[in-house]
């Protein structure tokens, strides 16, 4: 994985030098660095996946180019889900008949996946954002579904990050230093601790690895609920690590990925941990689902429910992710009902309900995202069936 | 609309939205940035001060984030003028 990682770096470094040789004026020039290198990234993990990306990218303008001809149909764009949705029925890549064995690189296993869960949503946002300052360059499209850091795991960023501004900005040595700094942070999370955590951590705590837990299954509540706290604290380390490498990587060429985390394992309420987690998708969530849904429907509890199950599945398809986003929507309507009651704050000390805020936070989206990422519906069950001290073998 | 009056329809969709206000509102507070509503508390209150007002604002769309009072106040009169 570390080698993967290495080629990632020297391939971000080559790439950044030529980038800032070719003048600010020559933005496509540089925009065509971006292009072939991550074209070539994503070429190796496997052909198939850049020839769907390139394809929904096209998809993706010409929905552009047909909402802006027929405004009435707004609902458009959202067929940009379309390829997401082939791809749960049967996987795209094995459809089409590329050379089998491709290169696939031990940093890049799920990339296909995850990737294209991510730049749907960048792409429904660059259409959104095009119709708003009606243009839409192609190039523009193509750049940000492809910009190889930040493909398989975000953030979700429309092509105004990727526009002709963004790519004619002057060297900056500080920033791209900075970059390679902030690649370094992402590298010892996600390789380093986030390893730790898999293997030394869970090894001390259940006396095996975090992978062999889906396996063995759970003595009890006690150690369930710990693996949460466990499994959790992995995910954080290395989502947020991968995102952090994106960042740095966008420094390096001096762009501006949006910064995707706040500390939310400090989170004291689950409307705070919003504030605080994958931010750029939370962003997404409300404007473009929650709030028109909200229009839609009149009723908010409702319009939560709704837009957190669909997220819920698009993270995957599966039982868990489906309980994850009605839990969190759930949680979410719960909160804003007692808000809007007026209901009074529990008479304990400002300290005292801050912390206790963080630990029943912490320990609701530590077993939510658990449930989720569950290999299997029968692990699930297992899972679960473990907090009332049932064990399934 | 005069600013008083859509001030006022603005405070009661902000009280609607997350239950009190403490004082009154000053045209230079933003509502974000200044904590009293997060993002998706922002949702909920631009539905109900469109709700209040009876008719979509077409100056807000999904991605308007301009919560300082004073552009809210502007949009209500300009879209009730």
């Amino acid at each position: 994985m570390l080698a993967s990682f290495q080629i990632l770096v020297l391939a971000t470094f080559a790439a950044s030098l030529v980038y800032w040789l070719l003048p600010a004026g020559w933005v496509e020039g540089r925009r065509a660095v971006l292009l072939v290198t991550s074209g070539v990234f994503i070429w190796i993990y496997n052909p198939a996946t850049l020839f769907i990306a390139v394809a929904t990218a096209l998809l993706a303008w010409l929905l552009y180019g047909i909402t802006r001809r027929y405004p009435q149909y707004g609902w458009l764009p959202w067929l940009i889900v379309l390829p997401l949705v082939l791809n749960a029925i049967t996987p795209l890549d094995q459809l089409i008949p590329f050379p089998a064995g491709s290169p696939r690189s031990v940093l890049f296993t799920t990339l296909g996946t995850l990737g294209m869960s991510f730049y749907t949503f960048k792409l429904y946002v660059s259409i959104k954002q095009g119709l708003k300052l009606d243009s839409l360059p192609f190039r523009e499209v193509l750049t940000t579904t492809l910009f190889y850091p930040a493909f398989p795991a975000g953030p979700i960023d429309g092509s105004q990050k990727f526009d002709h501004v963004a790519l004619s900005r002057d060297p900056d040595i500080r920033r791209w230093v900075m970059g390679i700094g902030r690649i370094g942070i992402g590298a010892v999370k996600a390789f380093i601790i986030g390893g730790w955590i898999q293997t030394t951590l869970a090894d001390a705590l259940f006396g095996a690895p975090m992978s062999a837990m889906y396996e063995q299954g759970w003595d009890g509540p006690v150690q369930a609920l710990l693996f949460a706290f466990v499994a959790f604290a992995y995910l954080y380390i290395n989502f947020s690590g991968f995102t952090d490498i994106a960042i740095g990587a966008g420094w390096m060429f001096n762009l501006d990925l949006t910064e995707n985390f706040r500390f939310p394992l400090i989170a004291h309420s689950i409307q705070n941990f919003w504030q605080r987690w994958h931010l750029s998708l939370s962003k997404f969530i409300t404007a473009y689902m929650f709030k028109p849904m909200l229009r839609r429907t009149g009723k908010t509890a409702l319009s939560l429910i709704v837009t957190f199950t669909l997220i819920g599945l698009w993270h995957k398809a599966s039982l868990g992710y489906l309980f994850w986003g009605i839990g969190h929507g759930s949680a979410l309507a719960l909160t804003a009902w007692y808000r809007a009651k007026k209901r009074p704050p529990i008479p304990l000390p400002h300290v005292v309900r801050r912390a206790g805020g963080i630990v029943i936070t912490l320990t609701f989206v530590s077993l939510m995202s658990t449930i989720a990422n569950q290999p299997s519906n029968r692990v699930l069950a297992r899972y679960v069936l473990s907090f009332v001290g049932i064990h399934v073998a | 609309m005069t600013r008083d009056e859509a001030l006022a329809v603005i405070t009661k969709a902000l009280i609607a939205t997350v239950g009190s206000v403490d004082g009154d509102l000053a045209e230079d507070t933003n509502l974000v940035d200044d904590g009293l509503l997060d993002s998706l508390d922002s949702m909920t209150f631009l539905f109900e001060l469109e709700n209040d007002l009876g008719s979509k604002l077409e100056a807000i769309d999904e991605t308007y984030d301009d919560f300082r009072v004073g552009a809210l106040v502007d949009i209500v009169v300009q879209a009730t003028s």
